[in-house]
């Protein structure tokens, strides 16, 4: 074991007070990030920004079918073109079953995968893969292998495929099933969370109204490709240099699939060009990368096509939702019952924890007395769902924030108004899985004030102008959503901080840094405790053979979790500080002051940080020291942020075409330690959400082929498509987040949907209920009559 | 699975030597600005054995105007007519094809005699020149020859360009009275662009061209609305006459099926934009 492997190991000691949150340094300034010139300069380094001349090329056999049992390989004659050094299929990588997802050893997810399957259950799936000296000999390679299938029957449609005619996508047994797994009738799990009394509840009702709801597929579409390079170094270990939000995750996932320590394994997670989600889990191509590598020795370098990350890089799911509420005349919601079936795809992955999510966020924004969510994650014949900015909680938000202007409208009530009455407060508790401890109360909720800054912003009471042509209707439309700060009892980071000889801090810490700025972050966060410029702390976080563990970037973990972990180790390095100070001088520690970058006994000479470290590593007035902090964070408790989003559209009555022309995003995140990145994530956050609601789909064609054959076939939303976006800050104080911070990365991905199909139905009277939400259907519900 | 590229790649300085080339072997392609050409030799759809690069022939440039014609050089690029003052000026319908094809990058590289051999029904200039009863100039081992129009677009993608024949020049007659609209997926790529060419004799339209693409495989023109226009005033009877003549041109099965807009929603969008163009025609001075 490497002296930093720790898997969570005790519950959260109390967070340290917080400063007042108007003494600060460093946090709540937006400071530049501490890769932003090298980003935007061309000179950051990418996976694969190296030379690799070295390396072997490698690359993937795909399968063109759906669904197809591998009855044999031949790679006899791909193996005797000059160059090709290695051929590996499923006979040559353990038979272990696992799952890619990418949380804490066991997932959440069943173990219901290898690394090359016999059975292949969506176009793409690896089959076997090559490794040679030239591209060019690698290209013949995966011509010449040759594989003999017997194609299954597929099915892509989820209700189909929990039907009884249909083909059992995962007939063999595997281990870690979920709740109530059916794999017969490829059900993965079937959830059910019930609070209070349903009938009960929709007897206490005025009105009964009711709504069905889908989502499409769609996808992260980072800039960067998957990339995987793998090497043996001189000590026999296995060295992976990859795009990952997850280095430790990623180590600890390939040591274990190859049955070899930890400690043999080192991930290097470089600059990393946007994730998303698509970078939690360890996908296939950097398991590929390291069986290349085990098996010839040599550096090895997997690189997909963007039209291969396309076909194969896990998917946002496509859910289908019902939802049914009661509700009195006055707009108390009396009930609500959520279900919702989710399609994950060939494998289980994210099934699971993406169906939880895509109720218990949207449903916890209101609290009422019954609530009752039934659901179900289905396998198919498609590209598996993975993680996605929003994990599910996109598509219940599309759901039930449509649906709550629908209730609203039925009774006659403004639908802010609505939403005002029955939201979510402070002390009120989140609606989440019955075993976990995270349903605290929240200490935080800024739901209130961003429905109000939101409306403030667009004009709401007043509502949109009309154009003096009636051809033209105009429409405003909301939503709320609500997000969180990690996965509560499964978040783990540590960090230690470093006093340098130069009075300097070195903070390591594993979070993957992936372009949304943890690393400024956490160093902001180290350097608020000393009072020090951020430009005197070095954050090292992309190694895991110099970081402790940490479960990564995901889940809006990152600034709760990890910046938690590094106020702690900050402090405890300050602790230090002091108890020095004080044995130097022979006073109370407490009477130390330390501020603005300078240690201040009561007695004596305040110094420099950089004299005190000094003098400690010169051991002029004792031994030598050098001093390092520690801490770590694990938790039951996840804060929520919270967000109003409004969308103003124009619909064109004759085509059934419409803009959204302004957009307006009000965000309870906490305290923004860092005001700038986080109207990075705000904006990122709607701009992504808006994609998934007016173009971006990837739909597959009868026999399971993705429909793509490029980045010029997936209509995602371009700047010049944008409308003015304004985004309005709600400051909130999170008690027990590092410096009040909650988590900001996910919460505006949520409501645009709805709130633009909110619109459109405030504009022209019709209600979208499938996204993407096109000209199209607008047109054709117009045509329906209104 | 990955592109192959072709195995020659040569640069041709006179038209002479590009048509000595093209005609000398079947599985040669010319490339000018490669924005329509490359994307399909990636995808493995043109697996052409030899490219003639022909974008260093200057003879191949620029726009000139004379005797009631503009006549544009092969080369010329989407960017240069959008911004030229003696297209906008003689042929507005044309410029604003021009301006409407997709981004920046695609107008400094496309280049007009690309766009039109390529001939992709969401493109842009198609519909323009069909409506402007534009013609081609094409050199081949026999000579000149000009196409025109009306028998330039044969299919999907094809045109009536001999397979050894280069595009010297695009010429275009004026029409002062001319416009192009369109509707965009957010591909950028239009879904339906409409062309209106009018002439004008005193306040009474003496002549009329209406062109449509997004529609068929390739761009149409549409009688029945040329002949509501015929002979009418200019006024707003006209305009609105335009948006409700019987679209009966366009057989909706042989509609163009892309997923982005269903085939009777796209029959609406050609009323709207049709309608648009020609009011944009009627505008003009
Ligand atoms: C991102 C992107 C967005 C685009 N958006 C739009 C849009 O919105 N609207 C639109 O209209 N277009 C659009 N285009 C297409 C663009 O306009 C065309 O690709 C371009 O005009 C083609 O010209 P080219 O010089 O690049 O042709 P090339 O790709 O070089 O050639 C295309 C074809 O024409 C032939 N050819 C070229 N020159 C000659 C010649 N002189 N004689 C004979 N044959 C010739 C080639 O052999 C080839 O078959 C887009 C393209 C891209 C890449």
């Amino acid at each position: 074991m490497s002296q930093y492997e720790g898997e969570p190991e005790s519950a959260d000691e109390t967070v340290a007070e917080n400063d007042a949150a108007d003494s600060n340094v460093t946090v709540r300034e937006s400071v530049e990030k501490v890769d932003g010139w090298g980003l935007v300069t061309g000179n950051a380094r990418y996976t694969d920004d190296v030379p690799t001349d070295d390396a072997l090329a490698g690359r993937v056999l795909r399968s063109p079918h759906a669904h197809a049992r591998v009855r044999s390989i031949d790679t006899e004659a791909a193996e005797a073109i000059e160059g090709v050094t290695a051929v590996i299929t499923h006979e040559d990588v353990s038979e272990q079953r696992f799952t890619r997802t990418g949380f804490p050893h066991p997932a959440p997810a069943p173990f219901d995968e290898r690394v090359f399957n016999e059975t292949v259950r969506h176009v793409g799936e690896p089959v076997a893969a090559v490794a040679a000296t030239t591209v060019d000999a690698v290209e013949r390679a995966l011509e010449a292998i040759e594989v003999d299938y017997k194609v299954l029957d597929h099915v892509l449609d989820p209700e189909a495929a929990m039907g009884s005619d249909t083909p059992t996508l995962h007939p063999e047994e595997y281990e870690n099933q979920q709740e109530n797994a059916d794999p017969e009738h490829n059900v993965v799990c079937e959830t059910r969370h019930e609070e209070g009394d349903i009938e009960a509840g929709f007897e206490a009702a005025d009105e009964i109204v009711e709504g069905e709801y889908k989502t499409q597929i769609v996808q992260q579409l980072p800039m960067e490709m998957n990339t995987a390079i793998a090497w043996i170094d001189d000590r026999q270990r296995l060295v992976l240099r990859t795009t990952t939000q997850v280095p430790h995750i990623c180590r600890a996932k390939i040591a274990r699939a190859f049955d070899i320590d930890r400690t043999d394994v080192q991930v290097i997670k470089p600059r990393v060009g946007g994730g998303f989600g698509v970078r939690q889990d360890t996908v296939p191509i950097q398991y590929i990368a390291a069986a290349l590598a085990l098996e010839t020795g040599e550096k090895v370098r997997l690189r997909n096509e963007r039209k291969e990350d396309l076909h194969v890089s896990q998917t946002r799911h496509s859910q289908t939702i019902q939802i049914k509420t009661g509700v009195r005349e006055d707009g108390t919601i009396m009930v609500m019952h959520v279900d919702i079936t989710s399609n994950t795809g060939a494998y289980g992955c994210h099934g699971f924890a993406v169906l939880e999510n895509a109720a218990h966020e949207p449903l916890s924004v209101y609290p009422c007395e019954n609530r009752l969510f039934t659901g179900r994650a289905v396998y198919t014949n498609v590209t598996p769902g993975g993680a996605m900015r929003g994990y599910g909680a996109v598509q219940g938000t599309f759901a039930l924030e449509s649906h709550v202007d629908k209730v609203a409208t039925e009774i006659g009530m403004d639908p802010v108004e609505f939403r005002r009455r029955n939201a979510i407060e402070e002390g009120e508790a989140s609606f989440e899985p019955a075993s976990s401890e995270a349903m605290d109360q929240l200490q935080s909720v800024g739901v209130e004030e961003c429905l109000e800054r939101a409306c403030e912003s667009i004009g709401w009471s007043d509502g949109p102008d009309q154009p003096a042509n009636d051809r033209y209707r105009c429409g405003y439309g909301t939503a709320l959503s609500m997000a969180k700060s990690g996965v509560p009892n499964s978040e783990f980071s540590r960090c230690n901080v470093t006093l340098e000889t130069d009075g300097t801090l070195t903070v390591r810490v594993g979070v993957g840094d992936t372009g949304q700025g943890s690393e400024t972050v956490m160093g902001q966060i180290a350097a608020e405790v000393f009072g020090l410029d951020i430009n005197s702390v070095h954050v090292k976080a992309d190694d895991t053979d110099a970081t402790p563990w940490d479960n990564g970037a995901y889940a809006s973990s990152t600034t709760y979790v990890s910046g938690n972990a590094t106020e702690k180790a900050a402090r405890d390095l300050a602790e230090k500080v002091r108890d020095l100070a004080a044995d130097w001088y022979d006073v109370d520690p407490e009477a130390v002051e330390l501020a603005d970058g300078e240690v201040a006994p009561p007695r004596g000479e305040s110094m420099t940080l950089s004299e005190f470290a000094e003098e400690a590593f010169a051991g002029i007035r004792g031994p030598k020291r050098r001093l390092t902090g520690s801490g770590q964070h694990y938790t039951p408790l996840s804060p929520k942020p919270f967000a109003a989003q409004i969308a103003a559209v124009e619909v064109d009555t004759e085509t059934g075409e419409f803009e959204v022309t302004n957009f307006v995003n009000a965000v309870d995140c906490g305290q923004a330690l860092n005001p700038a990145n986080v109207r990075g994530q705000i904006i990122g956050g709607a701009i992504m959400g808006l994609g998934q609601t007016v173009s971006e789909a990837i739909e597959f064609d009868e026999d399971g082929q993705p429909e793509l054959r490029g980045l010029r076939d997936y209509e995602v939303i371009h700047a010049t498509d944008l409308p003015e976006i304004d985004t309005e800050l709600v400051e909130t104080h999170e008690p027990t987040g590092p410096f009040g911070a909650k988590s900001v990365g996910e919460v505006t991905t949520l409501g645009p949907p709805a709130a633009v199909a909110n619109a459109i139905e405030d504009a022209v009277g019709v209600r979208i209920t499938d996204l993407p939400i096109t000209s199209a259907k607008i047109w054709d519900a117009l045509q329906g009559g209104r | 699975m990955s592109e192959q590229l072709p195995a020659a790649y040569v640069h041709a300085d006179t038209v002479d030597k590009a048509v000595e080339l093209v005609s000398a072997d079947a599985e040669t392609r010319v490339v000018a600005g490669g924005y329509s050409l490359l994307p399909q030799v990636k995808d493995g759809i043109e697996t052409p054995d030899r490219l003639v690069d022909v974008s260093r022939i200057d003879e191949l440039r620029g726009i000139s105007h004379e005797a009631g014609e503009t006549c544009i050089g092969a080369l010329t690029t989407h960017h240069q007519i959008a911004t030229f003052d003696l297209v906008h000026e003689h042929v507005p319908a044309l410029a604003e094809a021009a301006d409407s094809v997709g981004d920046y990058q695609a107008r400094q590289q496309g280049t007009i005699a690309g766009n039109l051999v390529f001939a992709d029904p969401k493109y842009d200039p198609p519909a323009a020149f069909l409506a402007l009863d534009g013609r081609v100039v094409a050199r081949s081992p026999d000579g000149e020859r000009t196409i025109g129009a009306d028998e330039w677009f044969c299919g999907p993608g094809e045109t009536a360009l001999g397979p050894d024949e280069i595009v010297t020049d695009v010429v275009v007659p004026d029409a002062k009275r001319s416009g192009y609209v369109r509707t965009s997926e957010y591909s950028g790529y239009a879904i339906v662009g409409t062309a209106a060419a009018l002439d004008v004799d005193g306040d009474a339209v003496a002549s009329a061209r209406v062109a449509v693409n997004g529609v068929k495989p390739f761009p149409i023109r549409l009688p029945n609305v040329e002949d509501e226009l015929v002979g009418k005033h200019i006024d707003d009877e006209l305009r609105s006459r335009a948006a409700s003549a019987e679209l009966s041109d366009i057989n909706l099965e042989t509609l163009l099926m892309n997923g982005v807009v269903a085939d009777h929603q796209r029959l609406q969008l050609v009323r709207t934009y049709c309608r648009q163009a020609i009011e944009r025609a009627i505008e003009g001075d």
